[in-house]
């Protein structure tokens, strides 16, 4: 084929103008196409008629076509594999890859029925602007899929462009569930976003695109949710083309995606059935270890806050926060101009000593005055549409904490000001690390083990080592043996920097007992002839291979140990770091 | 002018006073660290503080506006009244922005044929990709050395699609991740018209026209074109489910 010519016009002057270029309108563009099921009443409401008019049929979906592009449903979009169609949701980018979660029977595979990996399908992402974010050779991973209750797959694709909002800005990672319990979500509005079939019972088939859509799971059938538009607040359903797409509940401030679209049961059936999501959030992490859960966005560290989204969204009125059963916080409520920030008190666990230690923190609720306190209820001009929540941790509200990890788990209730029956316990989590270096004796890395200097040398006779806190040894009590070459195995627990997760990671530990023999911690013996002074070390070390299960990630954690002398009531806690990066 | 220079001294003297208050008042930070147990947000020790790092600029540019602290109400039907009442604005068109000045372009008109079909492209696209269900109609070869010249400005006719041809322009030229280059295609109205990207050897578009969205997938010169009910019409059986979940 050849190039061509070019034929420059510059009398080709149209009304056209650089902005209409630049800005072309995306909803118009949506306008042309037209993906989700409604009742027929639900027709008649939007359009004002029954009709497959093509007049009616935009006027009814174009309402739901522009509610599908709402900042929310940023994440969501269209994933052709193969030859294929279907709709997918962004689950988050790392480094040149990009992870998009859909139904199984979207993508192919070769052992589908079977928790597997298949690479090779070509696959493309799009955002809902049609904005290219992923293409190439997939990567698909299968929780193995029989039915609707495991119709889930995580796809991951070279990243071409990571998905941005209307301002410019990175799309935050969605909320997934992973909370086992379902009943918070039974009879709660759902909502649906997706790219299919229009259509509704008495009409069917009316056309074709994105749109939104309300529906209510009345019934989990063992993991696959039944959505029935029976009502006039669930009145959508999945059609053909929505598979994969992502279900939603807000909850807390929080749009939490909670099932994956599997199946529908035909216009008349204005039914859909969904994966849900929540058994399957091990294997999620497994396959994309970084993403975003409800307990991950809801666990405050030293360094990331908690932050729920406008609680009020779905609230009549203002809603104010009171400290739950085990904070220390607000009781009262109060209707002030908001300034300030609420003092929480929180019990954790210092898992070095395992001991229940106080923790300061601060806490914050937006109204459209600004952030102030959490039990003001007052909102301001515009409504009281935001009532966000920020929960964080401050170092110097908490200098008298010694180093270790903090852990726990402390509830906020929301109250409603206006709609008294509004009222929903918010459960937090705490995983803080407090840094510090005095009489630290030393840290343990991938590469790197700690010894402490010998402590036999500052005592009469030996000495030998326990765990202690919440550090678990599988070596017992105190014995006296020349079994050489052995180490006691340590079971420390860690958190992930990223993830904000406890694990626990195991270390070697083992103690010199003379200058040729490394015993186990728990072991005294000393060797006649040595010098007393020249034993007694103890040695810390991390081994990938001990921790096959680990999952790859930077873990950090501070844990104790006690010194203690076999002929002497010598007694003396160590304290240890453990910064760790496996697979870095 | 003695008077005038008694008045200088004394804002002066104000200033100077307000920042010594300020510099010796204990920080509030210092009196939270005394705390027995925490303070709730009512008490006089609250300490003021600007929104944290990150927080909402717009939040702070409100407030500065002045008090509009909404008046206190205890229930629904009354917090709707004073919402009405407070957002007067509201029910009140608002006005029409100003025009722009509009400035014109110059377009190039471009003759060139990004892809025809080729039933027989199916048989090589075959070497590229799993599962092909799609019949040889839809199969094309695309001329890939005619994106090598496209760049912003240009006007040129997509090949037919549902038997309908369409006249796009290039808003945008944009490099990407994988070394991708994409353009953006807008119609004579500059609404968007869908796009092409080429990633390696692939060539992506999706292209939003009267009949349809369609897509566009070409691996080394071969490739296919189809519509959504198309592609989405190998799903539908395997999708409708005949029987509940067990």
């Amino acid at each position: 084929m050849e190039i061509h010519n070019i034929h420059r016009n510059p009398r080709w002057l149209t009304g056209l103008t650089l902005k209409t270029l630049l800005f072309g309108t995306l909803i118009s563009t949506a306008s042309t196409s037209l993906a989700i099921g409604i009742t027929d009443e639900k027709f008649t409401d939007l359009a004002g008629e029954l009709s497959a008019d093509e007049t009616a049929v935009n006027l009814a979906y174009g309402q739901l076509n522009e509610a599908s592009l709402a900042s929310h449903f940023n994440p969501v979009g269209m994933l052709l594999a193969g030859n294929l169609r279907c709709t997918a949701t962004w689950l988050g980018s790392e480094e040149d890859s990009a992870y998009i979660v859909t139904a199984a029977h979207c993508v192919y595979g070769d052992n589908k029925s079977e928790e597997s990996r298949y690479i090779g399908e070509r696959a493309t992402f799009r955002t809902g602007d049609g904005r290219i974010l992923a293409h190439g050779i997939a990567t698909t991973n299968f929780a193995g899929y029989t039915q609707c209750s495991n119709d889930i797959a995580v796809v991951e694709l070279p990243l071409i462009a990571n998905p941005i909002d209307s301002n410019g800005q990175l799309v935050p990672k969605p909320v997934f569930a992973d909370q086992p319990e379902f009943t918070g979500f039974q009879y709660q509005p759902m909502t649906l976003a997706g790219y299919g079939y229009w259509g509704t019972p008495t009409l069917g088939n009316l056309g074709w695109g994105r749109a939104f859509g309300q529906g209510g799971i009345p019934l989990d059938f063992g993991g696959c949710l039944l959505n029935q538009a029976d009502s006039e607040e669930a009145w959508a359903f999945g059609a053909p083309g929505d598979s994969g797409s992502a279900s939603w509940h807000w909850r807390d401030g929080q749009f939490i995606a909670t099932g994956i679209a599997s199946r529908w049961l035909g216009w008349a059936g204005r039914s859909s059935l969904h994966t849900r999501i929540a058994p399957h959030h091990q294997w999620l992490k497994r396959v994309y270890p970084q993403i975003n859960t409800v307990t991950r966005s809801r666990t405050l560290t030293e360094s990331s806050p908690i932050e729920l989204g406008s609680v009020e969204r779905s609230v009549k009125g203002s809603v104010y926060y009171n400290a739950g059963d085990n904070t220390l916080g607000p009781r009262d409520s109060q209707w002030d101009y908001p300034s300030g920030f609420t003092y929480l008190g929180v019990y954790l666990t210092d898992q070095s000593e395992r001991t229940s230690r106080l923790v300061i923190l601060r806490a914050q609720r937006l109204t459209h005055c600004g952030w102030g306190e959490i039990n003001n209820g007052v909102y301001c001009r515009g409504g009281a549409n935001k009532g966000d929540l920020k929960v964080w941790f401050e170092h110097e509200d908490n200098a008298g904490l010694v180093p270790g990890l903090y852990q726990g788990t402390f509830t906020l209730e929301a109250k409603g000001w206006h709609d008294e029956s509004y009222q929903s316990s918010i459960a937090l989590k705490a995983n803080i690390l407090v840094e510090g270096n005095r009489g630290i004796e030393g840290t343990v890395t991938e590469t790197k083990a700690t010894r402490t200097i010998p402590y036999d040398s500052t005592v009469r006779g030996t000495i030998y080592y326990q765990a202690h806190g919440s550090t678990k040894s599988d070596t017992g009590g105190p014995v006296w043996n020349g079994e050489g070459g052995r180490w006691s195995t340590l079971d420390v627990l860690v958190r992930n920097r990223d993830t904000k997760e406890a694990h626990s990671v195991k270390l070697r530990a083992s103690r010199l007992a003379s200058g040729c023999m490394w015993v186990t911690m728990n072991n005294a013996v000393s060797c006649q002839g040595d010098e007393q002074g020249s034993y007694g070390q103890l040695d810390i070390s991390y081994h990938e291979s001990d921790n096959p299960d680990l999952p790859d990630g930077r873990y950090e954690s501070y844990f104790n140990l006690k010194a203690i002398g076999w002929h002497t009531n010598f007694h003396k806690v160590l304290t240890f770091r453990v910064d760790v990066n496996k697979g870095g | 002018m003695k008077r005038r220079l008694i008045g200088g001294a004394l804002v002066i003297a104000v200033v100077i006073a307000a920042y010594l208050s300020l510099r010796v008042s204990p920080s509030p930070l210092e009196g939270a660290v005394e705390m027995a147990v925490p303070k709730t947000a009512r008490s006089p020790g609250t300490v003021q503080v600007s929104p944290p790092s990150g927080g909402d600029q717009d939040e702070v540019a409100v407030r500065d506006a002045g008090p509009m602290m909404a008046p206190r109400s205890d229930t629904i039907e009354a917090y709707l009244r004073d919402v009405e009442a407070m957002n007067p604005e509201l029910a009140v068109p608002s006005s029409p922005l100003p025009q722009e000045k509009e400035e014109v372009v110059v377009l190039y008109d471009l003759d060139l044929t990004l892809w025809r079909a080729s039933a027989a492209a199916k048989s090589v696209f075959a070497n590229y990709a799993l599962n092909v269900q799609l019949d040889e109609s839809h199969f094309v070869e695309f001329d890939e050395s005619t994106l090598d010249i496209l760049e912003p400005g240009q006007r040129f006719s997509l090949p037919p699609l549902n038997g309908l041809s369409q006249s796009v322009i290039v808003k945008t030229q944009e490099s990407l991740r994988q070394d991708a280059i994409n353009w953006d295609l807008v119609d004579d109205r500059g609404v968007s018209v869908g796009s092409i990207t080429r990633i390696g050897d692939a060539v992506e578009g999706i292209f939003f026209v009267s009949g349809g969205t369609y897509h566009l997938r070409a691996v080394n010169g071969v490739g296919w074109v189809a519509d959504d009910a198309t592609l989405t019409a190998f799903l539908e059986n395997e999708a409708k489910a005949s029987e509940l979940p067990q």
